[in-house]
């Protein structure tokens, strides 16, 4: 780490640069501290050399252009709940965290939009909009923690994605901190309404960091809807279980969210929250639709009797706003409840079209039975979006080994069905030797040549999303 | 006691963050539950120690223990146990800290000591060198020496077990036999609750036991003193745990869920503990012993001049015990009292103990955050039922410059019955106190 850092020229004058941007108490580079940024939720663990926690978004735009003078590499990160590893400091360098900068500056209603900065907490966001009646529709499982400014960088999807779509359908405008400290309005916020520009939005959602970073992001705020049906259905397989939200999709009916969980999910959900689910079936099918009432209930209908000619063995139907509130709290904790089966965890989040979600289901489950590991499966059905969970104990070795084996696997087979290798936790550092399956060549020299032009020195988030012969200087850099 | 095995189930997913009063503060990853498990994960793993890094149990320190993580957390990890035995590992390294020793070793468990010192509290408060501290020069001079200051009660009452015989018998025949638990900070700050709780129990028949007991141990558990914690417990548990009481009573939430856990806290495989064991269902906090065991009584309440109550869940009391309904069933039950529930009434006040006197900065954070909620909530009456709460919240309210009284549910209800011997204490108005210090700073 030494080498690296002297590598960078950095030194107890670079500290007191940064103090004197960020404010004392606000740069750490005390062992310890360096020790609680270093990792996100992923397995990944890389420290930083120090840590700036700026107040304003002024001072994130201050550390940015130091950072690129000194050519130290800078990682930017919200509330660290990423889970591809692309919120760690790789190669070093200056960690950024932005949770300080947690302030909604407005929200209009008569717009329908939001300004918030990019440390504000989803959840936090959501709670300011329900009593206006309004809501913001991407809705990630770490909504509790997430920062919108890390939504937005990873374009995050969420449980209402299939019909209200995932965050870059709900981003009208962005303030960038470009690689040089400058900062850039995109969208409705430079004009204050939409005109005809070519989508330059649109290349920052999912960049992780990589091109800019987000200092305010303009939000697209849509309605409460007044009512909802939420229902579970238990299936003894999860092919069954996919078929039926094939069917649904196919049947033309849009609902708020269909989940699929799987029998260790269920198991561990149900020690955690005690809601009476099926312990010990394979497959359990959340189903949300939202809307006007009358209609809602001969969806619901139609959707039953899909289900049971699907082959599921019972549905259920929340009964009132609690039971509702509990069977999604079940879906948002899942990923940790999992702590309770094996300590960790390679989330999955490949995406197929909806057609082939029975059989790639059923394929995740060859896999993990060829490589005799345990993998919990859950999925955003109904996009076709699977976040298989990838179970291993740290201290075993060959485990470890034997979950990275079937985690190719599982990219193989969703790229072979003609699917992507993630659908919203992003490449980060765990996909990054994927690209290359995923993308021509002639796709990846575009995106390096994107990469290229706004981040040339390639200090903004060094070694993610794209392999190193596409990095900027071959991957060498920072310079 | 939780060892790798409750660590490692933590996978930092960070949903902690969004209930971890130190992290709402600070919004700094070195105050959250999931930092905290991650560097005893470390510690354990041994590539830190407590001896050669000193920093490190500043962090462990940190911690309220108020335990919101374990229930925001989806893997239920216990980060308040974690703590505790990740202090215990300082404190056997390293021993305690000057503060701890002083408190904990030379006061706590001697009941009389801190009764002398509640009578210098009384001395300096009734004869008015209070105001001179709260004067314009003085005030501005020393702000932390005000900080500290501001965790005396008003009106601060005598020590409840001066004058309180071991045995309070009611005027009829006995219905219940009780032993009451008298906690160290109830019994020196708080004796006007005790004493007009027990007229309101003897009303209502019971006949009561106040064994001499000592300080519960739950101090020294927290800072990670296990040692001290078996012995006081063992002093203890030999005094209250005896077959003749159908219940053992105590007003204090930290004392009961301290005495709910005393076959661990003596030894769970001893002899002691298995004794123990078998009467541990008889430990009942005060709330829950009225609305359960006497039966809330409404005929013969009176409206006590109150207008609005709010209540704030003490830590021990709502995650500790799982008590919610028992107080608010008490307050609802008042006549001419209404109800009304304050924003993040179960969020840790950050009294924690003595971490308001440890941690002032923090502590002062969230205090002020707790106040303006209840003053928001609009009541002219805070009801709480842990005495350490009570203190934090009348500093965080009298730093914030409102006057709210603070009562304990059952001791609201022994004035609604009249059977109070205390004097009321009467409605105060945001700003009466700056209204009064203005005043004494008018004076030449």
């Amino acid at each position: 780490m030494n080498d690296q850092r002297e590598n960078g020229g950095f030194n107890q004058r670079s500290l007191k640069a940064l103090t004197d941007i960020v404010g004392r108490g606000y740069c750490r580079s005390h062992p310890i501290d360096l020790e609680l940024y270093s990792y996100d939720s992923s397995p990944f663990i890389h420290y930083p050399w120090a840590v700036v926690i700026p107040g304003t978004v002024d001072e994130m735009a201050e550390v940015v252009s130091l950072c690129r003078r000194h050519g130290w590499p800078l990682t930017c990160r919200g509330a660290g709940t990423n889970l591809s590893g692309g919120a760690v400091a790789h190669r070093g360098g200056v960690l950024m965290s932005t949770t300080r900068l947690n302030r909604i500056v407005d929200i209009d209603l008569l717009e329908e939009t939001a300004l918030v900065e990019c440390g504000v907490v989803n959840l936090d966001l959501q709670n300011a909009l329900a009593p206006v009646g309004y809501m913001f529709p991407p809705d990630p499982a770490s909504q509790k923690a997430s920062t919108l400014g890390g939504n937005v960088a990873e374009n995050a999807g969420g449980i209402k994605g299939v019909k209200y779509g995932i965050t870059k359908h709900h981003v009208l405008g962005l303030e960038l901190i470009l690689d040089d400290g400058s900062m850039v309005k995109t969208g409705k916020l430079k004009r204050g309404l939409e005109f005809n520009e070519p989508d330059l939005t649109g290349i920052f959602l999912a960049s992780e960091g990589t091109l800019a970073l987000v200092g305010r992001a303009l939000l697209k705020i849509t309605p409460l809807p007044t009512s909802y049906r939420t229902m579970s259905a238990i299936f003894d397989s999860l092919f069954k279980s996919g078929q039926a939200v094939s069917a649904i999709i196919a049947d033309g009916i849009i609902p708020t969210a269909l989940e699929i969980i799987d029998r260790t999910l269920i198991a561990a959900l149900e020690d955690y929250l005690h809601l009476g689910f099926p312990v010990g079936a394979e497959a359990m099918l959340l189903i949300e639709l939202d809307g006007l009432g009358p209609e809602l209930n001969a969806q619901l209908a139609r959707i039953k009797d899909i289900c049971f000619k699907a082959g599921a063995v019972g549905i259920e139907e929340a009964e009132n706003e609690e039971d509702r509130e509990k069977l999604w709290l079940a879906r948002r904790s899942g990923n940790g409840a999992l702590g309770r089966v094996k300590p960790a965890t390679i989330v999955q989040d490949v995406t197929v079209p909806i057609v082939h979600l029975p059989k790639m289901l059923s394929l995740v489950l060859d896999i993990a039975e060829r490589h005799r590991i345990v993998i919990a499966q859950m999925a955003h059905a109904g996009d076709g979006n699977l976040h298989p969970h990838i179970l291993f104990d740290p201290s075993d070795g060959q485990e470890y080994v034997r979950c990275l084996k079937a985690s190719a696997d599982i990219f193989a087979a969703a790229l072979k069905v003609g699917g992507t290798i993630t659908g919203e936790h992003g490449i980060g550092l765990e996909k990054v030797a994927f690209m290359s399956d995923e993308f021509t060549e002639a796709e990846l020299d575009f995106m390096a040549s994107i990469k290229a032009s706004l981040d040339p020195t390639g200090i903004l988030n060094p070694d993610k999303v794209l392999p190193k012969k596409w990095q900027p200087h071959g991957g060498k850099g920072p310079f | 006691m939780p060892g790798y095995e409750e660590i490692i189930r933590c996978n930092r997913c960070g949903f902690c963050q969004s209930v971890c009063p130190t992290y709402l503060h600070s919004h700094d990853e070195v105050q959250v539950a999931r930092g905290r498990i991650h560097l005893t994960r470390l510690l354990l793993e041994g590539k830190y120690d407590f001896t050669k890094d000193p920093e490190l149990a500043e962090k462990v320190d940190d911690c309220l223990l108020c335990g919101s993580c374990t229930v925001a957390c989806p893997s239920s990890v216990k980060t308040d146990e974690i703590m505790v035995a990740a202090r215990n590992d300082f404190v056997t390294n390293r021993g305690l800290k000057l503060f701890q020793k002083l408190v904990y070793g030379g006061l706590l468990p001697r009941k009389e000591r801190l009764e002398r010192v509640t009578s210098l509290m009384r001395l300096y408060e009734k004869s008015g060198a209070r105001n001179v501290l709260y004067g314009k020069v003085l005030r501005r001079a020393f702000d932390r020496l005000v900080y500290y200051e501001s965790f005396l009660p008003d009106n601060l009452s005598k020590p409840a077990r001066l004058g309180l015989g071991p045995i309070v018998r009611p005027s009829s025949a006995p219905k219940i036999k009780i032993a009451f638990f008298l906690g160290c900070a109830s019994n020196a700050f708080w004796g006007r609750t005790v004493r007009d709780s027990l007229s309101y129990l003897i009303s209502r028949g019971a006949l009561i036991h106040i064994p001499p007991t000592t300080c519960c141990g739950e101090p020294h558990r927290s800072s990670g003193d296990l040692t001290e914690t078996k012995k006081l417990a063992l002093k203890n548990s030999e005094l209250i745990f005896k077959e003749e009481y159908e219940a053992i009573v105590t007003d204090c939430s930290t004392c009961a869920k301290a005495l709910s856990r005393y076959d661990e806290f003596v030894g769970p495989d001893s002899k002691e503990g298995e004794r123990v064991r078998a009467l541990l269902g008889r430990v009942v906090d005060l709330n829950t012993f009225v609305v359960e065991r006497l039966g809330l009584r409404t005929e013969d309440l009176k409206p006590t001049g109150f207008g609005t109550v709010t209540y704030h869940d003490s830590c021990h009391a709502i995650r500790g015990l799982g008590i919610r309904e028992a107080p608010r069933a008490i307050l609802s039950a008042i006549p001419g009292l209404a109800f009304r529930e304050m924003e993040g009434a179960d969020s840790c006040c950050g009294g924690a103990g003595s971490y308001g006197f440890t941690h002032p900065t923090m502590s002062g954070r969230i205090a002020a955050d707790k106040a303006a909620k209840i003053a928001k909530s609009g009541a002219d009456v805070l009801s709480t039922s842990c005495p350490a709460c009570a203190l934090q919240l009348g500093a965080g309210l009298k730093r914030a410059w409102k006057t709210v009284p603070i009562l304990h549910p059952v001791e609201l209800l022994a004035h609604s019955a009249g059977v109070a011997e205390s004097v009321p204490p009467t409605i105060g108005h945001a700003g009466d106190r700056q209204a009064k210090v203005d005043k004494r700073e008018r004076r030449p």
